[in-house]
């Protein structure tokens, strides 16, 4: 019965989905309008004309940007060493100019929220420079599809851009991660809870060609950064401890011991059922109350088969070496 | 219902959704003028196209910029109180002791006018997960950096243990041990348990340079340095016999990232090295056998530690984009992984007469080899597309041989061939992105990935993925993404035929397998304060020839998630989540004995609230309310021919962390911070509860049982900037 209901939600959503698509909408911005138009004019005065009004006490605030990276003149590459202010949010003569009495004043592109431009070309304007290294596989990345802002994660005019904030990072991830916020809360996981480790020690945001957007080529490699005692090879291997990590573990957390996916022996009993006491299943019998089992209880399989990343000692071959 | 039925229906009623899409055609006449947004693609042509004129920046003198001058930023310095000991709450944060703690951390940045710069960032000083970073260089040329990041890791302190050298690499049993076949005969047990507390310590050390000439050639390289030391659990058994010991953990791993990157506007290259070396201070585990009854009357044993190895890997990447909106990446990364620490003898057992292994080192070498390349197009405005190929092959060439095999240490058993493990795939996918009017894309995928296995039950698998799905803005206010994926595996399973194996099982990562997932995310904007997220991601697995092991999995997720800006400065948010994750697993008491199934349903509840203040009434200069709550319930059910149902006690684990925060303003430069963190946490797990150390006859155990508390810290600070 359960089926049918999920069945029936699925038909309705897809075909909610579909109808609110069909409905004619009107356009947002026409960015493309502005091809070929001259374009508006620049500052008198650059960032003098722009700070008149966005001091520290203003409802904009921008002054922090100073403090940046960016605001380093002496750095060809930064905006503060080419049109300052403009360099990133274009030409600001129509904004910056004095009104006439109820004259609105006009908009200067923003980046984020509520913003002028669409995502893309926000993102065209931090790529005009930010396009080495690590930004190189951002074209195709999922980000990328899907839109993400280079705003919707960073904060320009920050001292410290949380995303660079170990402590701070995750946060901002998780807003849209939102199946990983809840896994990262669970009893058992990495040092990410606590703000000891962030998402960048083996996600790649900007882009990777590696799944997952992992930072080094494998799954496992990603793994080996930290736990280079599992990577061998080993005398006896455990092939899918070699193969992919995750078959075992889940990464960002887990209501099992070791971030494990499943609670021994029946994730080792998902691939071993070897005559003798692998392929037994277990009862409530094996309890403490009943007759207290090594094969459930304490370490379980790994009781004895303590060697399961792999043994180098010649008698090893049953992992128990 | 069958499982190929309910592929059909789901696939039929997102094609539904996506023929209605086509049907709609464009969302406005204008767009067929070509009046919609940009694509990526598009931007960025235009990005390159929009010249705009170069401003005259004469007069642009920047009078008003307060550009920082020499030293800035702030230091901070206070105290805190834990309320209670905890071993668990202190894991990863270094607050395990009730009592005062030290806050003192802080930050100092030095700008010159040359765009030479010097920072230092010292975070949580007085704790033992504390953390300083030092950098210097000139911005644009270059740029060193030194790290050290230190982190504890607290497993247990309720834990026991009879042996001597607890944590060393060698662990004997006290004066006056009475060994005897179970663990109720240790009649000397009680009066030898000592405490133990298994924890690890890892000191990280990292140096970084970067150089930059012309804008073009990049150069970077780092070295690291980490030191894991401390203990962990490891079992260690003679036969049926077993004790868990503290082993010993002392290990460094050196790695060097080195690179070289030359980068043009459209396309650029880069050149890299990477270098890992573990090390491991112990090569093996001695321990006395605490229990008697072994046929080979071993009276210690020895087991390997994790040995030596390393991994050197050089990497050539790049992308190139042309003039129009063609975008090619790639990277093929060639490595080795290296290990040849001495062996050790078969046994330890002098009693025992086992010739030696075959070699004195397993020379073991696995070259691994990626390929991983994307290109990206746009053949139409409307059509954006991607190829992804990958390669992956890990070639083992460690040497085969035949080793007899010394049993635990207990009996001289038949040699064994090791299976040096090696495998390549290969996959292709292929994606199209088609923007059907300016909100609406839809988007389709499909996959090939071929899995070739060594020394494996199967030889080739090959899984194929299709997926369909639209995203896009629905409305002015809601956004939506719907996608249906559906996966198959296929493969011929030949059973090893190793003796006793069953040979209806099927190892779940190679089984055959059909995949059925679907995503929805549905984000509205309620008002212009408030917006509302709803997700679902549901994929269900059908092992459809498997008749032992895993035979069905399910994950579903939900989300609810509420943002809102209350007033100016106010911003709050809430989210429910729910997940649940089912496991069917079929088993055999032996190949013709008891069938049984198991069922492990894993459900997970998470909860969160929060308020922000950027601005708090009086002096009060912000403030943060955050709370979660989390609860994880494992419920195990096996049901065994002939012996009924067994309904194991739950598995269960809450969590709930109160974070409060507040800042108040003392002066012009000075802010008193207020903090207060309570956390409680339960579990039970009937794994550890109620497992003394000689509870389980067979098993000379740690006695560690489920971590439980409740823990307050207050905090207070003063943060002053300059």
């Amino acid at each position: 019965m359960r089926q049918y209901r999920t069945k029936r939600w699925l038909t309705l959503a897809a075909g909610l989905v579909a109808g609110a698509f069909a409905l004619p909408l009107p356009l947002l911005a026409q960015e493309d309008e502005e091809k070929g138009q001259d374009p508006p004019p620049y500052t008198r005065q650059g960032a003098d004309t722009c700070l008149k009004c966005h001091e520290d006490t203003a409802e904009f605030p921008v002054m922090s940007i100073l403090e940046t990276p960016h605001a380093v003149t002496a750095d060809e590459r930064t905006p503060f060493a080419s049109a300052q202010c403009e360099s990133c949010h274009g030409p600001g003569g129509e904004h910056g100019k004095r009104l006439r009495f109820g004259q609105e004043r006009p908009s200067i592109p923003g980046f984020g929220d509520a913003s002028l431009w669409s995502v893309e070309r926000e993102n065209a304007v931090c790529q005009g420079c930010h396009r080495v290294q690590g930004h190189r596989f951002w074209q195709g990345s999922a980000h990328q599809r899907l839109e993400v802002g280079c705003a919707d994660c960073h904060r320009v005019h920050a001292r410290n851009d949380p995303m660079t904030v170990t402590r701070e990072q995750p946060r901002i991830c998780l807003d849209c991660h939102i199946e990983q916020r809840a896994q990262v809360h669970r009893a058992y996981g990495h040092a990410i809870r606590q703000g000891q480790m962030d998402c960048t020690a083996c996600h790649e945001p900007h882009g990777s060609l590696t799944e997952a957007m992992l930072v080094r080529p494998t799954v496992n490699e990603t793994c080996y950064q930290c736990h280079a005692e599992t990577r061998g090879p080993f005398l006896w291997e455990h092939a899918p401890v070699s193969e992919d990590c995750t078959l075992c573990h889940s990464p960002h957390g887990s209501n099992q011991a070791a971030l494990l996916n499943r609670q021994p022996p029946l994730l080792c009993q998902q691939c071993h059922s070897r005559v003798g006491h692998p392929s037994i299943g277990r009862s409530t019998s094996d309890l403490p109350s009943g007759t207290p089992s090594a094969f459930l209880l304490g370490g379980s399989c790994t009781n004895c088969h303590s060697q399961v990343h792999g043994s180098n000692h010649p008698s090893g071959a049953n992992l128990s070496r | 219902m069958t499982a190929g039925t309910r592929t059909r229906h789901r696939l039929a009623s997102t094609l539904a959704a996506v023929t209605l899409l086509f049907l709609a055609g464009p969302a406005s006449g204008q767009e067929e003028d070509g009046g919609e947004a940009p694509t990526a693609m598009e931007v960025q042509r235009a990005a390159d196209q929009w010249q705009l004129p170069e401003p005259d920046t004469a007069n642009w003198r920047c009078r008003n910029c307060p550009f920082p001058e020499g030293w800035n930023g702030y230091y901070e310095l206070g105290a805190g109180i834990v309320s209670d000991d905890s071993f668990r709450f202190g894991d990863y944060r270094g607050l395990e002791e009730e009592g005062f703690f030290p806050v003192l951390e802080g930050e100092a940045l030095y700008r010159g006018e040359e765009g030479d710069y010097r920072e230092i960032r010292a975070e949580e000083l007085g704790l033992d997960s504390r953390s300083v970073r030092a950098e210097a260089g000139r911005q644009g040329r270059y740029g060193v950096w030194l790290e050290y990041d230190q982190l504890p890791h607290l497993v247990a302190d309720d834990t026991r243990t009879v042996f001597t050298g607890a944590g060393s690499a060698n662990l004997g049993l006290p004066g006056g041990w009475v060994r005897a076949g179970t663990t109720d005969g240790m009649t000397a047990l009680d009066g030898s348990l000592r405490d133990v507390d298994i924890e690890q310590e890892r000191k990280s050390l990292g140096l970084g340079l970067e150089v930059l000439r012309d804008d073009r050639w990049h150069y970077n390289v780092e070295y690291r340095n980490d030191r894991k030391e401390g203990n962990r659990v490891q079992g260690a058994s003679f036969l049926f016999r077993s004790a868990l010991l503290p082993a010993p953990v002392d290990y460094e791993t050196e790695s060097v990232d080195a690179s070289v990157a030359y980068v043009r506007d459209r396309w650029q290259v880069e050149a890299g090295f990477h270098t890992s070396m573990f090390t491991n201070e112990n090569e093996a585990l001695v321990w006395d056998n605490p229990f008697t009854g072994g046929p080979g009357g071993a009276d210690q044993g020895r087991l390997a530690l994790p040995p030596d190895n390393q991994f050197n890997q050089v990497s050539l990447s790049g992308s190139w984009r042309s003039r129009d909106s063609l975008t090619v990446a790639g990277r093929v990364a060639v490595g080795r992984m290296e290990q040849n620490e001495d062996f050790l003898a078969p046994t330890i057992n002098g009693g025992l007469a086992a010739p030696n292994p075959p070699r004195n080192d397993l020379n073991g070498e696995v070259d691994t080899r990626k390929l991983d390349l994307r290109v990206t197009g746009q053949p139409t405005q409307r059509l954006t597309a991607r190829v992804q190929f990958l390669h992956d092959e890990r070639d083992n060439d460690s040497p085969r041989d035949d080793y007899v095999q010394v049993s635990t240490d207990e009996i001289v058993s038949a040699a064994r061939a090791n299976r040096p493990y090696s495998y390549e795939r290969t996959g292709t996918e292929a994606t199209l992105d088609y923007r059907l009017s300016q909100r609406a894309t839809v988007f389709g995928e499909v996959g090939r990935e071929n899995f070739e296995r060594t020394l494996q039950e199967v030889e080739e698998t090959r899984t194929d993925t299709y997926s369909i799905g639209v995203r896009g803005m629905m409305t002015d206010r809601l956004s939506a993404r719907l996608q249906q994926i559906h996966e198959e595996r296929d493969g011929s399973y030949e059973p090893l035929g190793l003796s006793g194996g069953n040979p209806d099982l099927r190892k779940f990562n190679m089984a055959r397998r059909d995949r059925d997932a679907t995503r929805l995310a549905l984000d509205y904007l309620a008002t212009d304060r408030v917006t509302l997220g709803l997700s679902m991601d549901v994929a269900e697995d059908e092992y459809t020839e498997s008749d032992i092991g895993l035979t069905r999995a399910r994950d579903r997720s939900y989300s609810l998630d509420l943002t809102a800006s209350l007033a100016e400065g106010v911003t709050a948010y809430a989210f429910t989540s729910m997940q649940r994750v089912d496991a069917d697993i079929l088993g055999q008491d032996s190949v013709d004995g008891a069938e049984w199934f198991a069922r492990q349903d894993d459900d997970y509840q998470t909860l969160g609230i929060g308020l922000q203040f950027a601005y708090l009434p009086g002096k009060f200069a912000r403030g943060g309310l955050d709370l979660t709550y989390s609860t994880g319930d494992t419920d195990i059910r096996v049901d065994k021919s002939g012996v009924g149902v067994s309904e194991f006690p739950e598995v269960t684990t809450r969590l709930y962390t109160l974070n409060l925060t507040a800042d108040r303003t003392l002066g012009k430069n000075s802010v008193l911070r207020l903090g207060y963190l309570l956390e409680g946490f339960s579990e039970q797990d009937f794994q550890r509860d109620g497992v003394d150390p000689d509870t389980i006859p067979a098993v000379l155990t740690l006695g560690e049982g489920t971590p439980g508390y409740t823990v307050h810290v207050i905090q207070l600070s003063l943060r002053y900037e300059f």
